[in-house]
This record gives C-alpha cells, structure tokens and sequence, in this order.
C-alpha cells in the first residue's frame, strides 16, 4: 500500500474545458516533440532569418538618417521590384503604349524617384543628389512609396525562402511520429474512451505541428511588422500597411494547413514513423528536383525562364507553395494564374482530410 | 433479457450489428443491474462490439440502448464523460511518465490540469502504484501498466466502470488486491462494474451477476448465486467402492447421475428423499459414501453449457 492511499474517494470537481479537451492533446504532442535536442536546434535555427528581416526592416525604416545609404537603397529597390516582376507579362507589356504612358505620368506626378538614378547599369547605379533641394525628405517620400511593396516582398521572401524551408524540415521531424505512434501502441481507445471525437483528436494532432510553425512564421512575422511600424515615421504607416498582417494570416494558412494534412496523412498510414518520415521528405525532394529538371529543359527548348509560369511548377509542393504565398502577399502580375495552385492545395488538403478520417476512426470502427 | 426488477444502469433492446456479412451481434436485448456484471464469452462471441456500442464510439445496425440513462445513439460523448473503460490493450502514449498518463487522461475528460494533476496522484495512490509513476510508461511491467489503466479509467470518478481484462497479466497476489479494489468500488463507492474477462474465477469471486455471450447472442444472464444452482436439486457424491455399478443402481431406482467437469457424481432426483435413498442404495450395493454435499453449478459448466446450446430459445436464465 503506498503511503498516502487513503482508499477511494470521489471527485466533485468540475469539468469546464471539455469542449477544448483536445488542447491537451496538442500540449502533450509539443511536450514530447520537445524532447527532441534536434528540434530544438533547428527551432533555434529557424529564428535566424527572423533577426534578419528585422534588422531589414529597421534599417529601411531608417535609412532616411544615413545619407551614405541612400545609393544603395535605390538599388536595392529597384532590384528587389524587379525581381518580382513576371518577365512573360513584361514582354507581353506593348513597348508603344508604354512610351505614350510616360510622359502623361511625368505631367502629372513630376519626375520618379528613380529618374534622378544615373541610369547606365543598375547594379552600378548611383544616386546623385546634387539636382535634389532636400535629399533626405526626399528619400524618405521614396521609402514611404515603395514600403508597402518592399515589406511584402520581405516576408513574401521569409515565408518563402528561409522558414520555407525550415518547415519541411520542422514538420517531418514532429508530424510522422504523431498519428502512427498511436497506431504503434493502440492508444487509440485510450482517446477515445474520453468525451473526445476523431476530428478534435485530429484538430489536436494538427495544432501540435502548428504550434511549432506558428512560432518560426506567423509570431516572428507579426512581431517584426509591429516594430517596423513602431520604427516607421508615424503611425500613418498603419493606412499603408494595414493588409500585411491579413496576408501573413493568409500564408500562414497555405503554408501550414496542407502540409500538416498531408504529413498527418502519411503518419496515418504506417505503424512506423520512419516510413511517415522518409514519405514527407522524398515528395519534397523528388517533387523538387523533378520540376527543377523539366523546367530546365523547357528553358533549353522554348526560352521561358520563370520557374513561376512553368507548367511543371505543379510537381513541387515547393513550388505550389511558393507561387500561392507570391499571391498571398500580393506580388502576382495576374491574380488568377493562382487558381490552379490554390486548387492543387484545395484537393490534397481535402483528400488528405479524408484519408485520415477513415484511418483514425478504423481501429473503433471493428 | 433482464436478471430481476433491480435498477438498472444498462438498458440494452434488440441491438443488431453486422460488418458486412459478419454478425457480430443478433438481437441482444439485456438489462444490466447496478453492481458488479461479468460479461463473459469465447474469443469472437461480440464482447468489444458490444463495449464500443455503449461507449457510443460504434453505431448499431438496429436496435437502441441506454446507459445511465443515455442514449447510446445520440449521447456518446455524454457517455463517455461518465463512464471509465480500462482497455486490454496497453494503450499508452510512449515518453510520458505514469503520472502524466492519468493528468492527460483525466485534462481529456475536460479538468483544469492543476486540479487533474492533484487528482491523477490520489487515483495512482489508491492504485498502488509508488515512485515508478515518475517512469516512462515505456519501461512498465505489464503488471504496471494494468494499474496504470486501472487509474485512468477511474481518474475521473465514473459511476460505471467498464474493465476489459482487468487481472490480466497480474501475479497473484496482485490479481487479489486488484479484485478487492473493484470490489471496494462497487461496495463502498457505490460504482457499477462491467467487467469482461476469461478468468471465471474472477467473475465467480466478485461479480453479483453474469451475462454470457456466445456468437453475438445473450445466453445467459443471471445473478451468479442463480447460476450456481443447479437446475434441479443436486448433491455432489463421492464413493468408496464400484462406481460404476453403484451408479447402475441409482439409475434403476431413477435417480439422474451425471459426472461434472471436476469428476464429481452429480445425482438429482426431483422427488423424494434423495440423501435417504442414498444412504439406502450404498448400504445395499456393499460401497460407502465418502462425502455428499448439495450441488452447485460451477462457472465453468454454465460457460461451457451456454457454448454447446444453439441459441437464446434454449437458455433458462
């Protein structure tokens, strides 16, 4: 007898968190996920881009104070715009109607900020202020023009690139082991002997690997859209600015609600995680590679050299990903070009739904 | 099919279930009373089918039923709130301890976790189980993690426990206190036990009632005192001398003789003096009488006659 039984006694107490039972099952999830010293390195990891895009974010809101900056803001500007630019649109654009364009808009406007670039090559372009009353007014009427486009390309670029990336690894350490574990040890009934259904068991699956992304994303994200307000000249910045936290909202949702579906799925289907975890990897990789190659030999053959508008772009969830979250932060030339990408993630989101529906509730059904 | 007007606390009417073509459970209708019920049949006869059934988590192909007065159609989650049910399979979540086990147990049924933690120790205490609930669950000994179940099915302080092979895998001495504790519970905690097991001594030692379920039907269901008792008044006997020929003389004078499974005589007659004729016919058949005692049926023969019988128009219950 242990020392302190004092034989059965019953229990009053109540239950009022019964409807967010399933909260439990993410907070064990990220508990035991926690364990991991791996994890925990590349949770480290994946903050370093967020101390980057920070430090961008600040040193573009204060550029204005440091007039040796000024050249290489410009150029940098112009350099990331272009980048985004879709090059098909651009040699579709008719060359005649753009020169009738520019002089009405010099009418109207006065001369661009990027009129006073000496314009012979843009990575070696200077800026020369010697025809401009007040540069730093000036510079700062360039930056609060551009801000919007600029801070959408940064975290367009943080979504995208860096914790892009770190997801694929984040999610296949922590998503494989989740459902087939359960499977592994029959703890099937032991959830659902409780007040609990199989989609809060899914829905707590599930935010355990948000929990994770979350934190490397949207936070960060948020956080750094709030100090580069707080560094911005007023907070009229605000009225500027107002749909960037909705749209990392919006990447965060394409980023993280298909994939978890689908890396939950393939841990539905084995009773091992490893198998879950080599699946996750090698449809990245594979996808990857293989639309890198067609799309090589598409720009051997027919000269279209944006990855973008590729017509292979669709066998790399990276890339899919990629060209919707482009839409999310509203860098795409022509919005609907999205739909068939948003329709790839609408269906592997949905059938991976359904897949793990009928895996998770086999085991009670019989 | 109900043991006697007692309350019940499981309200069972034509329940139907098939897989296909497999029948896994014909027309059970069964009223199961308050305290402790053994559920017993052979391997494959319905007992998880119809576990799941009233735990709301499988939907019956016809029929309804109750259970504390919900319905398991509609109020599975309620039921599940209510009722504790200890799995026979290990069930555990691998890399958490046995404390956490139970906290996450009883924070599913909806506690706050400062209170479910609280309460998580005093159920591991009451379980018997010591410093090893600080372990991983991994590192148990099946022994353990049949207490570490037993907690998690009681955590939330069910009125209705529902014990899938409770003793299994227990050492003796274990596979005692383990019954003394659910008979504690349904003694002094007023809580009704469905216990489904193999282990008919289990059943014979603590359970006020049995069901029997053979291939998906109801074959029995009794209180245990009414399946001990032979259909008609019995003695058991045991003899000195030629058996065979004693037994010979018993059936002309018409007494039935049969053998039960421990090897005894089993003699009834349903007129008369039975032990006088006894004394009698010994005394003329030159063999002596070692010992009579009244008969009782044991668990197994009830179990093995519910096998061997066609289907619910033969049973007695």
């Amino acid at each position: 007898m242990t020392m302190h039984d004092l034989g059965y006694r019953s229990w009053d107490a109540d239950a009022p968190h019964q409807k967010f039972s399933w909260l439990t099952i993410s907070r064990y999830g990220a508990k035991l996920a926690w364990k991991s010293q791996w994890l925990k390195r590349i949770i480290y990891l994946a903050f370093m881009p967020f101390f980057g895009l920070l430090a961008s974010v600040f040193v573009y809101e204060q550029v204005s104070n440091w007039p040796q900056l000024y050249p290489a803001l410009f150029v940098i500007v112009e350099a990331l715009e272009e980048s985004q630019q879709d090059p098909i649109e651009e040699i579709q654009q008719d060359p005649i109607e753009e020169i009738q364009q520019g002089p009405i808009e010099e009418i109207q406007q006065g001369p661009r900020p990027e009129q006073v670039l000496v314009e012979e090559d843009l990575p070696t372009a200077r800026f020369d202020p010697s025809n401009i009353p007040n540069p730093e007014e000036y510079v700062q009427d360039y930056v609060d023009e551009h801000r919007s486009t600029i801070w959408r390309i940064g975290f367009y670029t943080f979504f995208r690139r860096s914790q892009g990336i770190l997801m694929v690894l984040l999610v296949g350490m922590i998503a494989p082991g989740l459902i087939s574990r359960d499977m592994q040890s029959r703890a099937f009934l032991l959830y659902f002997s409780r007040p609990i259904t199989p989609f809060q068991y899914l829905l707590g699956k599930a935010t355990t690997v948000w929990i994770f992304l979350l934190a490397v994303t949207t936070l960060p994200a948020l956080l750094v859209y709030l100090v580069g307000v707080l560094f911005s000249p007023g907070l009229g910045v605000i009225l500027n600015t107002w749909d960037i936290p909705l749209r990392i909202l919006l990447a965060t949702a394409v980023l993280t609600i298909p994939t978890t579906m689908l890396a939950l799925c393939l841990s539905s289907l084995v009773n091992e995680s490893r198998y879950a975890r080599f699946a996750w990897f090698a449809i990245w990789i594979v996808g990857f590679l293989s639309a890198s190659i067609l799309f090589t030999a598409d720009l051997q053959a027919s000269g279209n050299y944006d990855i973008w508008t590729s017509r292979w772009a669709f066998l790399s969830p990276y890339h899919v990903l990629g060209i919707v979250e482009r839409w999310a932060f509203g860098l795409m030339e022509r919005p609907a070009d999205v739909i068939p990408y948003l329709a790839i993630l609408g269906v592997v989101t949905v059938v991976c739904f359904g897949t793990l529906m009928r895996r998770i509730t086999a085991p009670i059904r019989v | 099919m109900s043991v006697n007007a007692a309350p019940t606390i499981i309200q069972l009417h034509g329940l139907t279930k098939h897989f296909g073509n497999i029948m896994a459970l014909q027309d059970v209708s069964l009223d199961v009373p308050l305290g402790i019920t053994g559920l017993l049949g052979p391997n494959g006869a319905g007992k998880s089918t119809l576990i799941k059934i009233l735990l709301g988590l499988v939907r019956p192909s016809s029929g309804s039923g109750m259970v504390e007065g919900r319905d398991v159609l509609r109020e599975g989650k309620a039921i599940r709130a209510s009722v504790g049910f200890m799995p026979e399979d290990d069930c555990y979540i691998p890399g958490i301890s046995g404390v956490e086990m139970v906290h996450f147990a009883a924070c599913l049924n909806g506690y706050a976790s400062l209170e479910s933690l609280r309460r998580a120790h005093e159920v591991l205490d009451f379980c018997g189980t010591e410093e090893e609930r600080y372990r991983a669950v991994d590192t148990y000994s099946t022994g353990m993690r049949q207490k570490l179940k037993f907690a998690q099915a009681l955590v939330h302080d069910p009125s209705l426990l529902i014990l899938d092979e409770p003793t299994s895998g227990l050492d003796p001495d274990e596979r005692q206190i383990m019954l003394g504790r659910i008979q504690g519970l349904s003694r002094k905690a007023g809580m009704s036990v469905l216990i489904c097991t193999h282990i008919l001594p289990d059943v014979q030692q603590i359970c006020d009632y049995a069901v029997v379920l053979v291939d998906g039907q109801v074959r029995r269901v009794d209180s245990i005192e009414n399946l001990n008792r032979p259909a008609s008044p019995s003695l058991h006997l045991r003899i000195v001398g030629d058996e065979q020929k004693y037994c010979q003389v018993l059936r002309e004078a018409g007494i039935g003789v049969t053998t039960d499974s421990s090897g005894r005589l089993v003699v009834s007659n349903p007129d008369g003096d039975l032990a006088g004729q006894l004394w009698s016919l010994a005394h003329h058949s030159q063999v002596g009488i070692r010992s009579l005692t009244p008969a009782r049926t044991s668990l197994d023969d009830v179990f093995i006659q519910a096998m061997q019988e066609g289907g619910p128009g033969d049973d007695n219950a």
